[in-house]
């Protein structure tokens, strides 16, 4: 298990332990209860990487709901490579902007234009202390889900922020097009 | 066994896992990659090939597949294209499908694996992750807190 830690927030990877087609060769009769499935199913019987060759063939956006089926295709999702449908690169809109005192009226959407989808990452009042950094800032990287922003100071100086991994994980594949 | 039909044709017995035989033409056969390299390492000059991962149903649908693919040529490439829709339509739910994908990387028929695992995403894209729980039968092994905490990583993927 190794992490790494940015702004705070702790990004965690657990060592890859795949089973493959191969092993299934070998062991076909027997039981793998990977997925802890009902005795009566046997889709347990598909291994990492016929999984992997099932989830090549849809969207980024379905790997990240998928994840959320069970704790196998998570760590097979998360830890491995597998590439996805659609390899043109993301739009992101964002508009931050002064709302009530002590507020930020702030939005964020990205658009996958190979299946013409637009997600909503966020859409309302946020606190000067979570968003008010980003208002007249400019992107000048992203990255792994990162955006890099350059928030212009008064007095000229430059300094740079994260935004939230929560708003930018969804950008990973912007510049992997 | 190695016989020859009229037309010159080579024949191999194929047997299943549960012992079902199946005598179909060399080109047919060789489909199959897996088959290809036996027959050319002379496995199948003697008895039948056996096949100890494919059941007798899903090795004849397997036979099926390689059949109108042999005889096909890419002119006729709609019409083939309409065949797999077909195909796969009448494998009915995803655990045929999972069969014949296992079967298809075992005997490493490349068309046949990749028309099952485009089958089985179609069946995955675009549904949320209760639908495809329900629809596979897979058991939800996260607790509520685990679960909230993934989907909150990307709550815009689940709206």
């Amino acid at each position: 298990m190794e992490s790494i830690s940015c702004d705070g927030v702790k990004i965690e990877f657990q060592n890859p332990k795949p089973r493959s087609l191969k092993a299934m060769e070998q062991t076909s009769t027997e039981n793998n209860h990977r997925y802890d499935l009902l005795p009566d199913d046997r889709y347990d019987l598909l291994p990492d990487d016929a999984l992997t060759l099932v989830f090549s063939r849809t969207s980024f956006a379905d790997h990240i709901r998928l994840r959320l089926v069970c704790k196998g295709w998570k760590r097979l999702l998360e830890d491995e490579d597998i590439e996805h449908e659609g390899r043109l690169p993301w739009k992101m809109f964002f508009d931050f902007r002064p709302a009530a005192a002590g507020l930020v009226q702030s939005s964020c959407k990205l658009y996958d234009p190979s299946n013409r989808q637009t997600y909503t990452v966020e859409d309302g009042i946020k606190s000067v202390e979570d968003r008010g950094k980003f208002q007249n800032a400019a992107i000048l990287e992203s990255k792994h889900g990162w955006v890099l922003f350059r928030v212009q100071k008064p007095k000229r100086e430059h300094t740079v922020q994260h935004l939230k991994k929560k708003i930018v994980y969804s950008l990973l594949y912007v510049l992997h097009s | 066994m190695s016989i020859t039909t009229e037309n010159n044709e080579k024949m191999i017995t194929l047997m299943s896992s549960d012992g079902e035989e199946f005598v179909v033409e060399e080109a047919v056969a060789a489909q199959s990659q897996t088959i290809k390299h036996l027959i050319e390492d002379g496995c199948s000059t003697e008895g039948s090939i056996p096949l100890p991962n494919v059941t007798g149903r899903v090795l004849s649908e397997v036979i099926q597949y390689c059949k109108k693919h042999s005889s096909s040529d890419d002119k006729e490439e709609k019409e083939l294209e309409a065949w797999d829709a077909e195909f796969v339509k009448a494998a009915d739910d995803h655990v045929a499908l999972t069969d014949l994908m296992m079967a298809a990387n075992f005997l490493d028929i490349k068309g046949l694996l990749d028309l099952v695992a485009q089958t089985l995403a179609n069946m995955i894209t675009g549904k949320s992750p209760e639908e495809v729980r329900r629809m596979w039968n897979i058991k939800n092994d996260f607790t509520p807190e685990e679960a909230e905490k993934v989907r909150k990583e990307n709550q815009w993927a689940f709206e």
